[in-house]
């Protein structure tokens, strides 16, 4: 019997771009960088790096704002998403439904050591058995069914929408939340910029994150989070539903190279790639546009770029490619997620998001620049990639 | 469980089930990782450099140390696992090494940083180092990460890979127990011992008996929501060095707080060694 297919209805997001699905789907397709230079003040020297803050995120409905506001950043975030997400899918109300919960969120623990230590806090010296980010957002949420977190670096966002596909098919759940989470702290900052992954350009922060430019030096790091809620087409026709897109392809694969660094033999991406256009069923003529990872770290798009050549082969003159980091910066593990909506708004307005600052492309694709661009867009690849060798691919098409 | 809104075909689909081909474990004080440090297993591919543990966490280390345990103890050749995938759960991992980043950060300011807290202590680095040393190109990927974390590595495994096209999965799991207490210097006060254990998912070859079974067994019985205690990896290796020490079978199951029970079996280890020899 085949699988059910399973339809995206529902997105919340809160980002330096905006705090609902409107907003941020104007500012990307805007291609306005809410990039600025991000100070952490030390006394040994401030350090200054580019980089996309994420504002105060907004306050749910049903909580006091002093309430709300003692939860950690990353709490205020998930919560948020995932409520704006299911009351935008219309499921905010439904107590005897079962509701799975699958976050993308990689450093969590030691983030939340260095916060809570921060606040005045001892958990990490004698390790409290603190409540997980998923566990809380579950909770709060008061829903019913399994929850998990997941991570593959970078990568994580796509796995947790790949998770819960495959729990509302297996039939675990009816409805499942699925979204990353990532606000990055000081010490985080400090890391990918001693790796040298980040940009160095403090003095032209606009023009920082150039994704595919001969001229990239690295990403701008970014921070926010994205949930969505995923049912079966079943069940969202038999309710009335609205599909935002269905998830309808995933596939992953690993280096087995680097902990760190990306292989330069594209065999691994290429199979993610391929994958994952197996699992929806389209071949390469077929999609519409790819929402690349592309960070704008000089190996990193060298390698997704020589992966998309091949799995394009003479399709990829004419396949539109863009890295919508450029606009939003890396938000780490909650990059896929953003990309996946970035990916349904090419869908739902039928327009396809640029990637900006790229004024000297290195590599022969066909890229969307500087401004967004009118299509028929049908199908959609979301490319991410993640340390650890950690390469994924999602496909999302539009729901006739 | 509460109804499903699909139709009763889909809440038989939950109970779910794969074959383990072969399982080892390994577990290790603190004081007793500065030689695993210094040592590649002999399967490493080749070209791994001498140096790859040296900023890796402790459960990395003693995850692939339960991976060598199982290799060795069902004869497994490390090559035939170039296509497996890989799910790691660890438990609050990176905390002695968040210590010491967070010392010298406060110390020094971002110049002190090691570039190695993210791509090493985070969540995916248990599953990113096995993947590189097996060589094993499939998906990995981290689940968990706290409280709860073996509970998600089985379930992802279950629900995530039972689908996948793929071979087979290394899942592994890992914690310490007691969880190390350390003072601002950086030293530990206790005598803390981690835990890890590496399960081999695949399955059986014709002719080969089950070495094991992990199931989700959709129960009828109502979510309870109860805080029931948790079962974590350290709880899961002791098991495995009793069923070794009685010469007997395991067999472990558990309520999930929403309703299904995960159940674990594994078969006797003269079943195994007879099958290896």
């Amino acid at each position: 019997m085949p699988l059910p297919r399973v339809w995206i209805t529902g997105a919340g997001i809160t980002s330096s771009l905006g705090s609902d699905v409107g907003t941020f789907g104007d500012n990307l397709l805007a291609g306005r960088s809410p990039v600025q230079v991000v100070v952490d003040p030390h006394p040994a020297g401030d350090f200054r790096s580019p980089g996309c803050l994420l504002p105060p995120t907004p306050v749910p409905a049903g909580w006091l704002e002093s309430d709300f506001r003692k939860l950690t950043p990353a709490q205020q975030a998930a919560l948020w998403c995932c409520s704006a997400a299911l009351k935008n899918a219309g499921w905010d109300q439904r107590a005897d439904v079962r509701i799975g919960l699958v976050l993308g969120v990689g450093g969590e623990w030691v983030n939340h050591w260095e916060n809570d230590l921060a606040a005045g806090g001892n958990d990490l010296y004698e390790s409290r058995e603190s409540e997980s980010l998923v566990s809380l957002t579950r909770a709060r949420l008061g829903l019913r069914g399994p929850s998990t977190t997941v991570a593959a670096a970078c990568a994580s966002g796509n796995y947790s929408l790949a998770v819960a596909r495959n729990w509302i098919q297996r039939g675990l759940v009816d409805v499942c939340v699925a979204g990353g989470v990532e606000v990055v702290t000081p010490i985080c900052r400090s890391t990918f910029h001693n790796l040298r992954a980040l940009s160095r350009r403090t003095n032209d922060v606009q023009a920082a994150s150039r994704p595919f430019d001969r001229d990239r030096d690295g990403f701008v790091m970014g921070e926010g989070a994205a949930a969505f809620v995923l049912e079966s087409e079943i069940v969202a026709r038999r309710r009335g539903a609205h599909p935002l897109a269905e998830v309808a392809g995933f596939g992953a694969s690993s280096d087995a190279f680097h902990m760190i660094i990306p292989s330069k033999d594209p065999q691994s991406a290429m199979q993610a790639m391929r994958s994952a256009l197996a699992d929806a069923q389209v071949t390469p003529a077929e999609v519409s546009y790819v929402n690349a990872h592309a960070p704008g770290t000089p190996v990193g798009d060298d390698a997704e770029a020589r992966a998309l050549q091949c799995v394009f082969g003479s399709h990829t003159a004419t396949t539109p490619v863009s890295s919508t980091k450029s606009i939003t910066g890396h938000l780490l593990s909650a990059a896929a997620s953003i990309e996946a909506l970035a990916s349904i708004t090419a869908i739902q307005r039928q327009t396809l998001p640029p990637t900006i600052n790229l004024d000297d492309p290195e590599h022969d694709l066909c890229h969307i620049r500087h401004q967004s661009q009118a299509a028929d867009v049908k199908v959609v690849v979301s490319n991410s990639f993640g340390f650890g060798g950690s390469n994924t691919c999602l496909v999302l098409r539009k729901v006739a | 469980m509460l109804p499903s809104l699909v139709g009763s075909n889909c809440e038989n689909s939950a109970d779910l089930a794969v074959n383990i081909a072969g399982w080892g474990y390994a577990h290790l004080r603190g004081a007793e990782f500065a030689a695993l440090r210094r040592s590649l297993p002999a399967w490493a591919v080749e070209g791994t450099p001498l140096h790859f543990f040296k900023h890796a966490d402790e459960q990395t280390m003693l995850a692939v140390h339960a991976v060598d345990s199982a290799i060795q103890r069902h004869g497994f050749d490390p090559r035939a696992h170039e296509a497996f995938g890989v799910i790691a759960a660890p438990r609050f991992l990176g905390r002695t090494a968040a210590a010491a980043v967070i010392r010298r950060y406060l110390r020094d300011g971002a110049q002190g940083v090691t570039p190695h807290i993210i791509s090493q202590h985070s969540l995916h680095s248990v599953s990113g180092a096995i993947s590189v040393l097996l060589g094993c190109k499939g998906p990995n990927l981290g689940v968990g990460g706290g409280p709860g974390a073996l509970d998600d590595a089985l379930l992802t495994q279950l629900s995530l890979f039972s689908s996948a096209n793929i071979p087979g999965v290394w899942l592994v799991g890992s914690t310490w127990d007691p969880e190390p207490i350390i003072d601002r210097e950086g030293n530990c006060l206790n005598d803390p011992e981690c835990f890890a254990f590496a399960l081999a998912v695949q399955a059986t070859a014709a002719g080969q008996p089950s070495q094991g079974t992990l199931r989700l067994h959709s129960s009828p019985r109502a979510a309870t929501e109860s805080i029931a205690p948790e079962i974590t990896a350290a709880d899961f290796v002791r098991q495995m060095q009793v069923a070794d020490l009685r010469q007997t079978s395991l067999q472990m199951s558990w309520p999930l707080s929403w309703g299904p029970q995960l159940e674990i079996e594994l078969a006797r280890p003269q079943a195994i060694l007879a099958n290896v020899a």
